[in-house]
């Protein structure tokens, strides 16, 4: 019986080989990966396969770039957002294409950076034309270092602002207009000494100390590793923000919410009333602490502007018509068409010129009344754009963590550190 | 030898019946199988070119504290979810077979529910009940005079909530194989039992457990499974942030050394390690509770 | 045994209150607005927006289009299932091979991959097939199932020897056997088979993701994502698309569950 098993065993086994052993020698056939419905050649159209996710584009304007261009048939698919698109687009990237001719790609397009051979330079069809109409910090966002090689056009920015409770604020007898809070709030240290006259006169809060160090390092021009990639993480402009977040939550002024849920509660009962978020927050605020309508304001935030989010649009090498790709892009994000974007969904436009036409004001009741664009706007063009790196996730994570634990745990902040530190450098050797 | 093959041919027909399953299997696992052993020996940020690195992933991942706090956690929430889930389901499905219960068809789909419903409203739900400051659980507690908890913010407080969701989605799911496995049990059993004067209890160890037995095993051989491969419910429950304290199981780390940090390459090495575990363990189920099998 | 009675109805109905909560829960938020929710302590009674949220979906996804996509594939996945693994199961079972226990053991192991790392590999294949696109990508590679396999294995580790000899003697062939003597007894574990199946295929998500490139193509779970944008939206909105994807397996569970108590016939059996 013994032996009768290990034969099975090893039939299987040469079976196995035989097997894998085909699928490697198969050649890749990545020159031409179109499927062979884009080939058909019935009528003059050509086939344009675009990806984009619920909230990138408004359908209107993909209605429109059809009507616009009679000869391309634009297949818009609508996926799933998020982690999920990016699994979709790398897999089949890794897989040798067979995908799309144009993809909308969200603020992880500094990691698609590195493989840029897989996206058309859109330099070689006149990128250079339009630069001027957007914002520089945004554009280089989707541009090699040395700005030869552009993989993507700009959608939108989500600068991000101070939301907070006008009425608290007041209370307290603190900066309570946006225009007290740009003049007199300007520091970190000027946000956090509020927060504790706030804390002390309303007994309200700002959010975790993590957002605080997330929302810090964010306006900082520097992240976590230095354009020689170099780890630059455990240097004095992390550690000030580690500090300074370490400070306020000594101080009693975060509220430590463990989930969205629990966030949503407090800013309804009027436990938290500040805090920084980007601008596509505002949908967050608003569905999340119905009972404070009208209570709440933005202003320019403490401490400098950072960008939390916003989409791009760039095309696959794998396409067949690079041309043809490009006009249409450069027709979905052209600033009307951005405009359309900002009035449906609230993704804040990344071209300057529309900030003051009138179509932009956005005056909302629940911000009572407040004209939140011009608070946008102004903030969107001071944000401070840092060196990205394919490890920041990895390192934000980290940090992220050992932060939390000094307020969920009780731990030893300056302890947290070192062995947070050490914890990277062994992540990062490997 | 000519024996063997003569006994081969004898049994082609069975080779047919199973053949589906081993045939499927070499078309589309045998390949992605060895792909990803000669990825664990590599390093691949997922488009780029592969590097050789020997044995290092290994290397690092039996140095790094952070792999074997996972596996810590793992086993923990496993324990805490499936040996009282297991049990109590066993208890229920016997229940719900009892001749004295009436509305059976309604019981049964009121157990399943947990299953089907979506996990976005379980995550809300979950979310509700155990937050620190405003959750239903600590309100309640409060309210008769007990102190709060800090659930997700301890490792035990945490394990206990992603251990009560993988029970509470799981109970009824395991009530039902049982309740279709009791069906195997000659009703001429229970009714002699019940002449003899025996109690619930007593039918239930000496008629039921024993009767169970293969279908026992392969609970507990799917729960083990399932639980070396816990995933859905820390992430989940966290939501876009990292795992709560205690709760990073062994698949989420390895998900997120590959699929957010592009460290293909590492995640296969550890899911090469964690196959081995999850092998080994089920081994030992199965010569526990597979004694008077075949 | 009154006082048994009512006990274990007691019991019975202090978990069914656990269990049913958060789909009661799901019910209460598709019919009310998003605010509703998110407030603390949150509204456990029904509101007034179903047909709001409803109408919502309907406006936003092509529902009974990718409803008709998952019912046509979790039809075709389940029935094949249900025989392949049915089939492969009792032959496990019940005879004995050269080779046989191997394969039952390798089979065994495939279940303890974890399946994440095998996802590129998978879709270079199912792209050498050109199959992308194709629900044959969707239906095909999980025709037989070790899980499948295993389950119908160990339930029909019950069923009489003395009855397959019988119909042996009768002159059945091997699939006569399986055929006309197992299938019957089976009928509970098919059942159970069937519904997982069912729900695996109705709740599938990252293959289908990777390997459908055509929305109007896309499972009802694919098509619910296209409700959710990237930051905040219309939560009732997807609870209502949620929930709507649920009904049609509760309403499976109810057809087969049937099923669970079917009579079996006496002596077939080991006791």
């Amino acid at each position: 019986m013994k032996l009768k098993n290990m034969s099975s065993i090893l039939l299987a086994l040469c079976l196995a080989l035989v097997v894998s052993a085909c699928g490697q020698n198969d050649p890749a056939p990545s020159s031409n990966p179109s499927s062979p419905a884009n080939e058909s050649g019935s009528n003059d159209k050509i086939t344009l396969k675009m990806w984009y996710w619920n909230g990138a584009i408004s359908d209107s304007t993909i209605e429109a770039a059809k009507t616009k261009f009679p000869n391309i048939d634009l297949q818009a698919e609508k996926l799933p957002s998020g982690g999920d698109f990016l699994t979709k687009l790398t897999t089949t990237l890794s897989g040798g294409g067979g995908g799309p001719d144009i993809v909308t790609m969200d603020s992880w397009i500094s990691t698609m950076l590195t493989y840029n051979d897989k996206f058309v330079n859109m330099y070689d069809y006149g990128a250079r034309d339009i630069q001027s109409q957007y914002l520089d910090w945004k554009w280089k966002i989707g541009a090699t270092e040395d700005d030869s090689y552009l993989i993507g056009l700009p959608i939108d920015v989500a600068p991000v602002v101070l939301y907070y409770r006008a009425d608290l604020f007041k209370e307290a007898g603190v900066a309570s207009t946006p225009e007290e809070i740009k003049a007199q709030v300007k520091t970190i240290d000027d946000y956090l000494a509020l927060l504790k006259q706030v804390k002390e006169k309303t007994g309200s809060q700002s959010g975790t100390l993590v957002d605080l160090f997330r929302s810090i390092m964010g306006q900082s021009s520097e992240n976590y590793f230095d354009l020689e990639g170099n780890y630059i993480g455990d240097k004095e402009h992390v550690k000030a923000a580690w500090d300074a977040s370490v400070k306020a939550y000594q101080e009693g002024v975060t509220f430590p919410y463990t989930s969205d849920s629990e966030k949503n509660a407090a800013m309804n009962n009027g436990k938290i009333s500040s805090f920084t978020g980007a601008s596509w927050a505002v949908g967050d605020v608003i569905s999340g602490a119905p009972d404070t309508s009208g209570k709440w304001n933005i202003a320019y935030p403490p401490g400098g502007v950072g960008n939390q989010g916003g989409s791009a649009m760039g095309i696959l090498k794998s396409t067949k018509y690079p041309k043809e790709a490009f006009e249409v892009v450069k027709f979905l994000v052209s600033p009307e068409n951005l405009l359309a974007g900002y009035k449906e969904f609230g993704n804040y436009p990344s071209t300057p010129e529309i900030y003051d036409k009138p179509e932009m004001v956005n005056e909302s009741e629940f911000f009572g009344g407040q004209n939140l664009s011009s608070v946008f706007g102004e903030a969107a063009k001071d944000v401070q754009n840092a060196h990205k790196d394919s490890r920041d996730e990895l390192v934000i994570n980290a940090l992220s963590a050992a932060l939390g634990s000094v307020d969920a745990q009780k731990k030893d902040p300056e302890q947290t550190w070192i062995e947070a530190q050490k914890q990277i450098k062994r992540q990062l050797e490997r | 030898m000519g024996g063997l093959f003569k006994e081969i041919y004898k049994s082609r027909a069975l080779y047919l019946f199973i053949s589906p399953f081993y045939i499927l299997f070499l078309v589309f696992s045998v390949f992605p199988i060895f792909f990803s052993m000669y990825l664990s020996v590599h390093k691949w940020d997922g488009i780029g070119e592969m590097t050789s690195v020997g044995l290092n992933n290994f290397m690092y991942m039996f140095k790094d504290p952070v792999f074997w706090q996972a596996l810590v956690n793992n086993v923990a929430i496993w324990l805490l979810a499936n040996a009282p889930m297991l049990v109590c389901a066993l208890v229920i499905a016997f229940i719900i077979n009892l001749s004295i219960v009436r509305f059976k068809g309604f019981f049964r789909i009121a157990f399943f529910l947990p299953n089907i419903t979506a996990m976005v409203a379980v995550v809300i739900i979950f979310q509700s009940m155990f937050g620190n400051e405003y959750g239903l659980v600590n309100y309640v507690l409060e309210s008769i005079g007990l102190d709060r908890i800090a659930w997700l913010n301890t490792s035990t407080g945490s394990r206990v909530v992603i251990a009560a969701m993988i029970a509470w989605r799981y109970l009824g799911y395991n009530a039902i194989i049982y309740l279709s496995g009791l069906q195997r049990i000659p009703k001429d059993l229970y009714e002699a039992a019940e002449l003899d004067g025996a109690t619930l209890a007593q039918t239930f160890a000496k008629i039921t457990i024993p009767m169970l037995r293969p279908i026992i095993l392969f609970t507990v051989m799917m729960s083990t499974i399932g639980g070396f491969q816990i995933f859905t419910e820390p992430q989940v429950l966290a939501g876009n942030k990292m795992p709560y304290p205690g709760t990073e199981t062994i698949v989420l780390y390895m998900f997120r050394e590959g699929f957010v940090y592009q460290n293909y390459g590492y995640a296969a090495a550890v899911s090469w390690v964690l196959f081995i575990i999850i092998g080994l363990i089920s081994v030992l189920n199965w010569k526990v509770f597979n004694k008077s099998d075949d | 045994m009154t006082g048994k009675k009512i006990f274990v109805h007691t019991f019975l109905l202090i978990g069914v209150i656990f269990s049913i909560f958060p789909f009661y829960w799901l019910v209460v938020m598709s019919t009310n607005e998003t605010s509703a929710i998110f407030s603390f302590p949150p509204r456990l009674t029904f509101g007034s927006y179903f047909l709001t949220n409803y109408n919502n979906v309907m406006e936003n996804i092509n529902f009974y289009r990718a409803l008709l996509n998952t019912v046509m594939i979790a039809v075709v996945s389940t029935t094949l299932q249900l025989f392949f693994n049915s089939l492969t199961g009792f032959t496990f079972s019940k005879f004995k091979f050269p080779g046989s226990k191997a394969l039952f053991y390798i089979m065994m192991a495939t279940m303890m991959i974890p399946g994440q790392m095998l996802l590129v590999p998978q879709f270079i294949i199912i792209k050498e097939l050109d199959w992308l696109g194709s629900y044959k990508a969707l239906i095909i590679p999980g025709m037989a199932t070790a899980f499948g396999i295993f389950w119908i294995r160990q339930y029909a580790l019950a069923i009489h020897d003395e009855l397959l000899e019988a119909a042996t003697i009768d002159g059945s062939s091997k699939f006569g056997l399986y055929w006309r003597v197992a299938l019957p007894i089976l009928r509970p574990a098919l059942a159970f088979l069937g519904i997982t199946t069912f729900m695996g295929v109705w709740e599938d998500y990252l293959w289908p993701l990777i390997v459908l490139t055509d929305t109007s193509k896309f499972t009802l779970m694919l098509t619910l994502q296209q409700l959710k944008s990237v930051h905040t939206g219309d939560y009732a909105m997807v609870m209502t698309g949620t929930l709507l994807a649920t009904l049609p397996l509760i309403l499976f569970f109810l057809v087969v569950s049937r099923q669970f108590i079917a009579g079996i016939m006496d002596g077939a059996v080991k006791s």
